[in-house]
């Protein structure tokens, strides 16, 4: 009696395993395997994104739109120095002409437009 | 004098209230209309009546028919990868082309992405809320044949105010089994643009 539940049991387990594994065509590399357990990790990730547009796009030289942007960069800047120069307008007005430190008509700190943050010590 | 003075102040009213007014006129999806040089519904339009056309008489189906008596291959789209300069949605043409599967009745799409996903979720949904006679099972999704990829490039060659755009989309076809590539088919779009 044991011996045929064994049976069955071996028997059930076998039949069991051929009609839910792949079958193994003659031809077959047989390390698919190891590329089937690699691509079974990955295919959720994978999978999700099917049937869209994956944007891989790049910025085109443009004569035209270079010049709008240099333009706008400028427009941008000159806008940025003008609230600083109001915001900081007190040190502005303080020595543009009677700056000890240069006392000529010179390119001074106060009226460059690389050091619009300058505080006089 | 006060007439005349009164008669020209409600046609000026008129004439600024009508030229600040923002306008907006349905047109012809097919009507050609370039207005800034970039891809547009045109070119998308162009894309997918060539590729459509191109797919359905290409020999692969031919092919496919004869070695499976007469079944029809079912296909699924993947990705395609836009490599141009431009943010283009390749969508807009691939569902033209998925339409025209259906439509001929030539080839059979499965869902992909993330609507196969939501099918899945809802099948899940089922096997505890639906009744035993309705309830979808698992496993018994039709398989796919071939999957459809595709790219989208583009050449700018550009100087001063003139501008030459390239696009070049290219659509192909792969065995899934033996990723053998069946059919590829493209369509070139060159634009001059003079800003």
């Amino acid at each position: 009696m044991k011996k045929t539940f064994t049976l069955f049991i071996i028997l059930f387990a076998v039949l069991g395993n051929n009609s839910f594994a792949q079958t193994f065509d003659t031809d077959q590399n047989p390390n698919y395997i190891v590329s089937k357990a690699k691509y079974m990790q990955l295919a959720d990730s994978i999978n999700q994104n099917h049937a869209t547009t994956l944007q891989n796009t790049y910025k085109a030289y443009d004569w035209y739109q270079a010049k709008q942007e240099r333009r706008n960069d400028r427009i941008t800047f000159r806008r940025q120095l003008r609230m600083q120069r109001a915001k900081n307008s007190h040190q502005y007005n303080n020595g543009w002409y009677h700056n000890s430190n240069n006392g000529f008509y010179l390119y001074n700190n106060f009226s460059s437009p690389f050091y619009p943050f300058f505080r006089w010590p | 004098m006060k007439k005349k003075y009164t008669y020209s102040l409600i046609l000026f009213i008129a004439l600024f209230a009508t030229a600040c007014n923002r306008h907006v006129t349905r047109i012809d999806p097919a009507e050609q209309k370039d207005i800034s040089g970039n891809w547009n519904n045109t070119d998308s339009r162009l894309t997918a009546e060539q590729l459509t056309d191109d797919v359905l008489k290409a020999v692969w189906l031919s092919n496919f028919m004869k070695s499976k008596a007469g079944q029809k291959p079912v296909v699924i789209c993947g990705f395609v990868d836009n490599k141009s300069h431009e943010h283009i949605e390749a969508e807009t043409f691939i569902k033209d082309l998925e339409q025209a599967f259906i439509k001929t009745q030539k080839v059979r799409l499965v869902q992909a992405g993330k609507k196969r996903e939501e099918l899945r979720a809802e099948r899940a949904d089922q096997q505890t809320n639906a009744s035993v006679s309705t309830m979808k099972k698992f496993g018994l999704e039709v398989g796919a044949d071939y999957i459809l990829q595709g790219s989208v490039n583009s050449i700018v060659d550009a100087h001063k105010r003139k501008k030459v755009v390239y696009y070049q989309v290219n659509l192909e076809l792969t065995d899934m089994q033996t990723n053998e590539v069946v059919w590829i088919g493209d369509k070139k779009i060159a634009k001059y643009v003079k800003n």
